[in-house]
């Protein structure tokens, strides 16, 4: 399904094997705790075994479901808070004019070709999901949901495979369960922080902020690790001096 | 003559007013265009 990037958010959670999580339990037993393998699409429809899920009937439903409009967004964004561990923060918004409208949703980290790929099919397993439960999302406004992940050492040395994925739900206890939106983001992740080169957060970018980032050279987190790739070098120096001047 | 040209005149705000609901339409369409999720349920042998 590599052929559809943009239009497609996958995750294969595992059960009943050594990859198996809390949440990817949860989310089995959320449908019917019985089939697999088996694809769910959008919440709605189970494909079952290697019949069903094949590339063909998936891609049907996959533009069916496309072809229906959908009045919420996501935007995510990463930022490193120390060591492996990232803030995660996800920006929901409903459409303005549309009914206030109340969604659950999860976020889940991946390790793509996790935990083996020998034949292509083990994309985006998931190392560890969060149900962050019911949310109440307000026409033409932003909902804000944080979530701080911490990357295991696997995943930490892949770190160019780490996915991030999220997604809003019809508000209920038991599959099946409309997704109205999903997302996913691979690392390095956008910041969230609209002026990351302000390390000392005084809404401008000057030479504070440049000698900050200077006595912090070659430390692997803080705030002067302005890209968050675990390391203060030549690249975030030169991210401050794009940003130099007043924060937007 | 004239009374079909007057008609014409009055129907340009209103072919404008179709285009600019047509590209409110789109714009709305593209800002909340959906990705579809896909949970492969998965027990490795």
């Amino acid at each position: 399904m590599g052929d559809y990037p943009d239009s497609l958010v996958a995750l294969q959670p595992h059960v009943g094997d050594n990859w198996a999580n809390t949440w990817t339990w949860a989310r089995w037993n959320f449908y019917d705790g019985y089939y697999v393998p088996r694809v769910q699409v959008d919440g709605l429809v189970g494909l079952v075994g290697s019949g069903e899920g094949s590339y063909s009937n998936m891609k049907n439903h996959m533009l069916d479901r496309l072809a229906i409009p959908t009045n919420v967004t996501i935007e995510l964004y990463g930022d490193l808070v120390e060591n492996q561990t990232y803030l995660i923060t996800a920006v929901l918004y409903l459409e303005e004019g549309a009914a206030r409208e109340q969604v659950r949703v999860h976020l889940i980290d991946c390790l793509f070709d996790w935990p083996y790929n020998t034949d292509g099919r083990y994309n985006n397993g998931v190392k560890q999901g969060f149900d962050l439960g019911y949310q109440t999302l307000n026409p033409g406004e932003e909902t804000v949901i944080q979530q701080e992940v911490t990357f295991d050492g696997e995943s930490w040395q892949s770190q160019d495979d780490i996915r991030i994925g999220f997604y809003a739900h019809e508000p209920l206890g038991s599959g099946p369960a409309e997704v109205y939106q999903a997302e996913m983001i691979a690392w390095p992740f956008p910041s969230y922080d609209m002026c990351p080169g302000d390390i000392d957060d005084d809404g401008v970018v000057d030479t504070a902020d440049l000698l900050a980032l200077l006595a912090a050279w070659g430390n692997t987190s803080g705030p002067e690790d302005i890209n968050g790739d675990g390391l203060v070098n030549t690249a975030d120096l030169l991210q401050l001096l794009s940003e130099w001047g007043q924060c937007p | 003559m004239r009374t079909d040209r007057r008609m014409n005149r009055s129907l340009i705000p209103l072919g404008l007013a179709v285009l600019a609901g047509a590209m409110l339409a789109t714009s709305a369409t593209e800002a909340a265009q959906r990705k579809v999720l896909f949970e492969n349920f998965t027990m490795a042998g």
